[in-house]
């Protein structure tokens, strides 16, 4: 890791856990992992607040240990984890997806976790029985959220425990595992360790002895990282004392019963295992966030509502952005292996609130059936308002978000639809019914293609079963986010000229100053310092090629070339720097009013805030408040990215 | 830091080899620019768009998020070291009894841990026996009778309702979008604040200037304003240097650049 990163991680730990800890972590990023006596003479700190340093930082995964036998004793070695370190900056986003997806119990499930660290199910559950013993009313969480404003709603420990289980079993929580708290590289090394010794006994000769170790350790790794992927996993099978008399009267119990009771039996989460939240898993659903905000700005919404139905049905199929472990390209050359989705499928569990109808135009026909269909604008005019068919309605933007009244409105368009053209159909409802889906799919697919179509490639045809399987390809895409960013950084800094000219040396290879000005049609002079400048912030590189067999500066070129990995390493050192500023930045900002915040967090002062505060106080205050609040928010942007150029 | 380097490559020069042809040599039709470059020449500061109501609500949830953990007892500051107290400031007044409570070693017995997680050498920071029994807490609130769930009686995992955000959103519907609701949303104090202070707050677009003006004024008299008007131990720092001439305003200038 980069000194930057180092920097940024010890001002995000002192910002949310202190300076004492905030010590110890920079001492650990620094030194690399340490036994508590080093840590001790590092710190010129007393042991005992270490020792309880530590126990915090272990408690929420910012630190892992292990413990080596030493001549004859146990030392226990800590390190830090960094990339965990940075995810405290995501809580924000954390919890903030977790409330549009899981609703208010979500987040409160997930807001206590990140502030614990991780917890048992049954402490986790018994704390919050104490905490809302005072009012014990059992409602609906779900329903009655909305209306319960100032408390947090009241949610019976049942609910609870169910969006517990869900978030579970979509690994936005996860069990911990011993290893998790244990030092990769340790782990990997007693695992082979133990490999090893076991295939010593197998009489493999030391090349295939090494290259069997690897392939199973591969196959261990992975298993470690994924946990236990069943379906039941961290569950355990409802009493349910309701179905007992049931099957007891059933005589004969056939294989068919069995089954179905199989599936009957409910799962409640089972409170012994400990639970953590799952930054992996938060990270895909991010990309795919993404992923789908590229695609609206170039399809407009209601494909990219479509895109986003359909990564949301592959989202579980991908335990994490990047696999560690698997075999490179190996999705790739197999396409077997791919994760496919089908129209069919995807328009069982699609959405109905979207509205598909005239989001996309079909080429002009022959007026017959449907003309609801026809138009005349061109393909690309997605939110042009156009006219319908016969009614002449203009549907205005008729593909951004519908209310459902006109949901409403489109319906009744299709009655009378049905009505004035089919005599024959009004009968059967179900026929029209299945037309309606078959329209439906149709336009499903047509967005599909859309999709697939675009030079940036959102999705790619797998094959035409069910309408169409249609695969994402991540790896690809992930790219194309990084150099799309890169590119945004560049025009940014060097203006348009320079994005011009890194597009050219990128498509071209390697290049001379003089034919970059020749392609650009531009003088040498006037590129010169943008190259170079572009060179200094590392997104491009020069090659040297001496003419001859002695090198001299005169007789050399000097070849202009895009490296994208090392351009991409350079930005996210920046975005590093960067953030780190942006934290100081508040840090000088708290302490210039350091008295006042002081005053203002006092508890009678926060009790009555009118009588305390002077009015030049409160103007002071609300400028720090809005202030922290930009500098946060440009946080958590240049976080966005980072995302994109280290994770995704 | 200088930003001096920067603005040179804008000139053109960076004499390499002195030779022809490669991308550093001398060029006639371009003589290098010799004159002094300025040490700090303008910059036009970017300036970043404003936040997203999403973004904002991101935000809003991390402050919480933040300040939760500091309230918890798992934050802790330093101490200051003796002799560094502050002769003035640091003399306890009434008021610090409302003060947020600092601590300075994390309060760690007051809830349950999962010990397997943890190295045996930490066990008894945590409040567990060697033998794997919880101890109860040590100040004794539930006696450990063997049996974990009875050690943990007295020991429940702090738990924290979820502070409600949405309500500030429509708030801010009314306000409008963007600039002049810009002071929405930043927790139920915010709110009330923002109730109090009523029309001020609506002015936001031209707090934008005033905060980038504010903060070159506020740079110049650096670390004069928090400590109030009479500043002990600036005093006595610039009294020792022989160089303070005019002490008030200068005392943290000096060793700026």
């Amino acid at each position: 890791m980069s000194q930057n990163a180092t920097e940024l991680c010890v001002l995000l730990v002192k910002d949310i856990y202190g300076e004492v800890s905030s010590r110890v972590v920079s001492v650990l990023l620094e030194l690399g992992r340490l036994p508590v006596s080093q840590l001790v003479r590092q710190l010129k700190l007393p042991e005992k607040i270490i020792k309880q340093t530590l126990a915090v930082l272990i408690q929420q995964h910012l630190v892992v240990h292990f413990a080596h036998l030493e001549t004859g004793q146990e030392v226990v070695y800590y390190e830090c984890e960094w990339t965990q370190v940075y995810e405290l900056l995501r809580a924000g986003r954390i919890i903030r997806a977790v409330e549009e997806r899981f609703g208010n119990n979500g987040a409160l499930i997930v807001s206590n976790l990140l502030q614990l660290g991780h917890a048992r199910v049954s402490d986790f559950i018994a704390a919050y029985g104490t905490s809302t013993k005072k009012s014990k009313i059992t409602v609906n969480g779900k329903s009655d959220a909305l209306t319960i404003e100032d408390e947090s709603p009241i949610t019976s420990i049942e609910t609870l425990k169910s969006v517990m289980a869900d978030m579970l079993k979509e690994r936005f929580l996860v069990q911990v595992q011993e290893h998790h708290m244990h030092i990769r590289t340790d782990t990997q090394n007693t695992l082979r360790a133990q490999l090893i010794s076991q295939l010593r006994k197998s009489q493999l000769s030391e090349n295939k002895l090494g290259k069997e170790v690897d392939r199973q350790m591969k196959i261990k790794m992975q298993e470690l990282a994924d946990g236990d992927i069943s379906e039941h996993a961290g569950m355990k099978r409802k009493v349910a004392p309701a179905s007992k008399p049931r099957s007891k009267k059933r005589q004969k119990v056939s294989i068919y019963d069995l089954i179905e009771q199989e599936e009957e039996e409910e799962w409640e989460i089972n409170e012994n295992i400990v639970l953590r939240v799952n930054h992996e898993k938060f990270l895909v659903l991010f990309r795919n966030a993404e992923l789908v905000s590229l695609a609206e700005g170039r399809h407009g919404k209601v494909s990219s509502q479509v895109y986003a139905e359909f990564l949301k049905r592959l989202e579980g199929k991908y335990f994490r952005c990047r696999e560690l472990y698997s075999a490179d390209d190996d999705e790739e050359e197999d396409p077997k292996k791919r994760i496919k989705l089908s129209v069919l499928e995807l328009s069982k569990t699609f959405s109905k609130d979207i509205d598909l109808e005239n989001s996309i135009v079909a080429a002009p026909r022959p007026p017959k059936k449907k003309a609801r269909k026809r138009s005349y604008s061109d393909d690309e005019g997605e939110d042009k308002p156009r006219t319908n068919g016969y009614k002449k309605k203009v549907n205005g933007k008729g593909k951004c978000r519908q209310s459902d009244s006109e949901d409403d409105g489109d319906d009744d368009d299709d009655l009378s639809d049905l009505e004035e053209l089919n005599d024959d159909d009004d009968e059967e409802g179900i026929d029209a019914e299945n037309r309606k889906k078959k329209h439906r799919m149709e336009l499903l697919k047509q967005h599909m293609q859309l999709l697939a179509e675009d030079s940036w490639k959102f999705v790619r045809l797998e094959s035409n079963r069910g309408l169409g399987e249609w695969s994402v390809n991540y790896k690809e895409l992930g790219k194309l986010m990084r150099h799309i960013e890169l590119e945004k950084v560049v025009e940014e800094t060097f203006g348009e000229m320079g994005l011009r000219l890194l597009r050219i040396i990128k498509d071209k290879g390697k290049l001379e100053e003089k034919q970059v000005a020749s392609i650009a049609l531009l003088k040498q002079k006037e590129i010169r310092s943008i190259l170079t400048g572009l060179q200094e912030n590392g997104y491009l590189h020069l090659q040297e090629v001496p003419k001859t067999s002695i090198p001299q500066v005169s007789r050399t070129y000097f070849l202009w070339f895009h490296d994208s990995d090392r351009a991409i390493q350079s930005l996210i050192t920046d975005t590093h720097k960067a953030m780190s500023r942006a934290i100081q930045r508040t840090n000088v900002e708290r302490t210039k009013r350091s008295s006042l915040l002081e005053k203002w967090e006092r508890t009678d002062v926060q009790a009555n805030v009118e009588e305390y505060l002077t009015t030049s106080e409160k103007r002071e205050l609300e400028i720090w408040l809005s202030r922290e609040e930009k500098l946060l928010c440009q946080l958590m942007r240049l976080d966005k990215t980072m995302m994109i150029l280290r994770d995704f | 830091m200088s930003r001096g380097g920067r603005g040179g490559f804008r000139g053109g020069f960076g004499g390499g080899g002195g030779g022809m042809g490669g991308p550093f040599g001398h060029d006639p039709d371009n003589p290098p620019d010799y004159s002094t470059t300025e040490l700090f020449p303008p910059q036009q500061p970017p300036v970043p768009n404003p936040p997203s109501k999403e973004e904002r609500r991101i935000v809003a949830r991390y402050r919480l998020y933040r300040d939760k953990i500091h309230n918890g007892p798992l934050y802790t500051v330093m101490g200051k070291k003796r002799g560094m107290e502050d002769p003035f400031g640091d003399v306890s007044k009434y008021s610090a009894r409302y003060k947020r409570q600092k601590r300075r070693v994390p309060k760690l017995d007051s809830r349950p841990y999962v010990k397997e997680f943890f190295p045996e050498e930490l066990w008894g920071t945590l409040g567990i026996d060697a033998d794997g029994e919880e101890e109860g807490g040590e100040k004794g609130k539930g006696k450990g009778k063997g049996g974990k769930g009875q050690g943990q009686q007295g020991k429940k995992l702090i738990f924290s309702a979820l502070d409600v955000i949405g309500e500030l959103d429509e708030e801010d519907e009314e306000d409008g979008e963007g600039e002049d609701g810009d002071a929405g949303k930043k927790g139920k104090k915010k709110g009330l604040l923002q109730g109090l202070l009523g029309g001020d707050v609506g002015d936001d677009d031209d707090d934008d200037e005033a905060a980038e003006e504010e903060e070159e004024e506020v740079e110049d008299d650096f670390g004069d304003d928090e400590e109030g008007d009479y500043n002990a131990e600036m005093y006595f720092n610039d009294g020792d240097d022989d160089d303070g001439d005019d002490w008030g305003d200068e005392g943290g200038g000096e060793d700026y650049y």
